[in-house]
């Protein structure tokens, strides 16, 4: 297992601009089923599968159920705007989230694993000012990292019909800013990079609630929050020459990047236990921290989402299993940036579907989506096409005897 | 928990690292972002290097592969005359059959197309026998710029005439025919003195060529081969001109160059071996390089510890020496030293090491750049940076410096000079240009 959890790594290669700003892109996939649906599942439950968009869900978890899951995602991006070359574009393939989940006793579900949290991944040409002089020097600047999420999720049912839940998530990571100065000839250069290092704990309550309305219908309500976090930020500096040889390291600075508060809310309606519509809202309060920097500033984010699956059931020995489920969904996200008084949007469309072998063992998910970050009006439009690939291993954990839900 | 070792081993290929190592594509966005502030390239001018003189009342002129002779008139060195001393012995296989008649003898000299001053003037070349031969004093095998030896009172020979250094190929100069029918006699005899250089040595002794009455306007060099050729014609049935050569000897290492210098109301007067090394500000802001009268110009770096005082400094990562010589000093009478070495130096003024560059791995040679348009950006070039390093990471106070010398043995075998202003001189002031490495502390 331990393979599994260096295995997910951070080393996405599609550049993304505005990751040089703040923690860089704060990761809004959840990287499972829900994928297929715009990743809309704040009401959302599914007893064979780790759905984190929710602590809460975890309670209906398969009883004695041991599932391990891993995600994978690739993308291809087209950059448009102002200074980018037409044609610009970017691929990468990376594994992204690991889980293992097993329902611990009949009211309490458990999942481990690693995922990202947020990456930085940028690359510019710029200029310094040659002191002394008004002449100026080339400047590469690149940025690289991202802060993981190692995350340890309890979900309980308190009754038949609500469950609570929550995410304990320990931070870390360490975002590198570096840039490289030359001299006119090439032949010298100074070359700094800056490492941020992030840690710290932090907490995802969730709440779900079960109204059986008729025989065909039901309905879920969920609702999820996060405080407010200070994440410790401690910077260090580290210069090279052009020969390798350290100019200077020193740590600059031990001070505290701060999460907003954020909270969301979700309705999931089921036809027939197989057909469910999903919407899912998403807030986070940026604005009351009052970040802001050159040109841009952090303001509140709101996301909306939607999506439909189906969900071909059968019955194996009076338990019903899925064979396979297909999904749409789309979504609209305001996110923190606002560069310019503009702020960053980022929409599109999903499409998913699943299929699931046999009794229980492996199940794959595959879904795609298509979308646009950013408009003609903001500095960078990033045009991409996405597939998130999820891989579920199932299978039951034998106490004494076996037992049936 | 039952264990299924075919899906371990699914999941082994599934975890992989299966990340596409794909080149980052840069995005021309974020320079409003960045903070400059922490670390940067700092460019320093105001570290100016001192400029002094250094003067070697002697320098070797044995070995330099040249004949120098003639004087030229020099605005900063004075007037400067050179006159070329060496040894003949006389040629084997000479046969004589009946009655040789004595022709001419004439002294053959072969320019090496090298001259220094103005050449439109006539020469005025006088050739004297040496009176007595030439010879090392006690532990020395070399010969100096002031190294003279006595001549007979009356010249063997002449020359007065124009000498195109690069056009002309031989120079003839008649010498006395009673000398030439006295070398003849002694090959008709048979003598003892032409039967080997040793004998012919301790009987002629030697030559000085030089100028007659030290007006010449050019000192030109010829190649250390010379002859003394004996014209004679043997009468038989037809009249069969011959000649007997007599060559430039030099196994004995004794031919070399005495090169003087009158430098009264010159700049350079002041020197004298109790004055060897003057700072610019006593020479009019300039310092003076003329290798073969004993100039040689010393860089000296003393206020380089102020990048201590600065807060932010952490190394030097860039140092460029710029030496300009001044406007108008170098016409093309009297040109340039084309390649000059800085030789490092301390409190002693010899020189040591040359500085190497650093990417070609060979002796750095101050890339001359001629600004013939204009005048002012003729300069020489160093790449001092390891060097300044070196100095730096010396903290007790010293001498050190960087002497630039021509190479050998070019040297020895020309006149070439250049005058260099100091940071003050406005017809071309030295310059270092210093870039370090800044980091916010």
């Amino acid at each position: 297992m331990i393979f599994f959890i260096s295995v997910v790594t951070y080393s996405q290669n599609v550049t993304s601009p505005y990751s040089i700003i703040g923690i860089g892109d704060i990761e809004t996939s959840y990287f499972n089923r829900t994928s297929g649906m715009a990743n809309t599942g704040i009401a959302y439950r599914n007893n064979t599968s780790v759905i984190l968009n929710n602590p809460a869900s975890l309670s209906n978890l398969q009883n004695q159920l041991f599932i391990v899951e891993l995600s994978g995602r690739g993308r291809i991006v087209n950059y448009s705007g102002t200074g980018v070359a037409p044609g610009t574009t970017g691929k990468d393939f990376s594994v992204e989230r690991f889980s293992l989940g097993i329902r611990a006793a009949k009211f309490w579900g458990i999942a481990v694993g690693l995922m990202p949290f947020s990456t930085s991944n940028y690359s510019f040409n710029g200029t310094t000012s040659l002191q002394g002089t008004n002449t100026t020097l080339p400047v590469t600047y690149n940025g690289n990292g991202g802060i993981n999420r190692f995350y340890f999720v309890n979900g309980f049912r308190i009754t038949k019909n609500l469950s609570i839940g929550v995410n304990t998530s320990f931070l870390s990571g360490s975002l590198t800013r570096s840039d490289s100065i030359f001299t006119a000839d090439q032949n010298t250069g100074v070359f700094t990079t800056k490492n941020i290092y992030l840690r710290n704990l932090y907490f995802d309550y969730g709440l779900q609630y079960h109204i059986p309305v008729s025989k065909k219908w039901d309905v879920s309500l969920g609702a999820t929050y996060s405080n407010q976090t200070d994440l410790r930020a401690q910077t260090t500096a580290l210069v090279k020459d052009e020969r390798g040889d350290t100019l200077s390291n020193q740590t600059l600075s031990n001070n505290f990047f701060t999460l907003p508060s954020s909270a969301g809310a979700g309705i999931a309606i089921t036809k027939n236990k197989n057909l469910s519509f999903l919407a899912d809202y998403r807030y986070q309060n940026w604005s009351s921290l009052n970040m802001s920097g050159a040109d841009y500033r952090l303001v509140n984010s709101h996301r909306y989402s939607a999506g439909v699956e189906y969900s071909k059931l059968k019955q194996y020995l009076g338990v019903p299993y899925e064979v396979y489920n297909l999904q749409a969904g789309a979504y609209y996200n305001q996110s923190y940036l606002d560069i310019g008084n503009e702020q960053i949007t980022d929409m599109g469309f999903t499409i998913g579907a699943g299929l699931n072998s046999k009794r229980s063992t492996l199940s794959y998910h595959l879904s795609a989506e298509i979308g646009v970050k950013g408009s003609k009006f903001t500095p960078v439009k990033e045009t991409y096409a996405g597939f998130t690939i999820t891989f579920s291993y199932k299978d039951f954990w034998y106490t004494k005897g076996k037992k049936f839900d | 928990m039952t264990i299924f070792y075919k899906k371990q081993v699914l999941f082994l290929l599934l975890g992989t690292v299966m990340i596409t190592a794909c080149q980052k594509t840069p995005i021309q966005f974020g320079q409003a972002y960045v903070d400059n502030s922490f670390s940067n390239i700092v460019l320093v001018d105001t570290i100016s290097p001192q400029l002094s003189t250094v003067f070697v009342d002697s320098t070797v002129t044995s070995g330099s592969g040249a004949m120098l002779a003639g004087d030229y008139p020099d605005p900063y060195f004075g007037k400067v005359s050179a006159k070329s001393f060496f040894e003949l012995s006389p040629s084997g296989g000479v046969t004589l059959s009946h009655n040789p008649v004595f022709d001419s003898l004439k002294l053959i000299l072969i320019p090496n197309k090298s001259f220094y001053g103005d050449t439109t003037v006539n020469c005025d070349f006088s050739v004297y026998q040496l009176s007595n031969p030439m010879s090392f004093p006690q532990f020395q095998n070399v010969f100096y710029n002031n190294t003279n030896f006595a001549v007979n009172a009356t010249a063997l020979g002449s020359f007065a005439g124009r000498i195109y250094p690069n056009i002309t190929d031989s120079v003839f100069i008649n010498l006395s025919n009673s000398m030439g029918q006295e070398l003849l006699n002694q090959y008709k005899e048979n003598d003892a003195t032409i039967q080997s250089a040793t004998n012919f040595i301790a009987y002629f002794k030697g030559l000085r060529v030089g100028s007659s009455n030290g007006n010449m306007q050019a000192v030109y060099g010829f190649k250390d081969s010379a002859t003394l050729r004996l014209y004679y014609h043997e009468t038989d049935v037809f009249i069969e001109n011959k000649h007997i050569d007599f060559k430039l000897y030099n196994s004995d290492n004794t031919q070399f160059n005495q090169v003087l210098s009158d430098k009264t109301g010159t700049p350079v007067a002041a020197f004298n071996s109790a004055k060897k090394e003057l700072l610019s500000s006593e020479t009019n802001g300039s310092a003076y390089l003329q290798y073969i009268t004993g100039f040689v110009p010393k860089i000296k770096f003393p206020s380089l510890n102020q990048l201590y005082l600065r807060p932010d400094f952490v190394k030097i990562i860039k140092a460029d020496l710029i030496v300009k010589p001044i406007t108008g000093s170098y016409p093309t009478s009297m040109p340039l030293p084309p390649i000059l070495y800085a030789s490092e130096t301390d409190q002693n003024n010899l020189p040591g090491g040359d500085l190497i560059d650093a990417t070609s791995s060979s002796f750095q040679t101050g890339n001359l750049v001629l600004d013939n348009l204009y005048n002012q950006n003729t300069q020489y070039t160093y790449d001092v940076t390891s060097y300044l390093q070196q100095q730096l990471a010396i903290t007790y106070t010293n001498q050190n410096g960087l002497l630039l010398i021509p190479p050998a043995p070019t040297r020895i075998a020309s006149f070439n000079r250049a005058i260099f202003g100091d940071k003050t001189n406005k017809q071309g002031a030295i310059q270092l240009k210093l870039f370090y490495v800044s980091v916010n502390p």
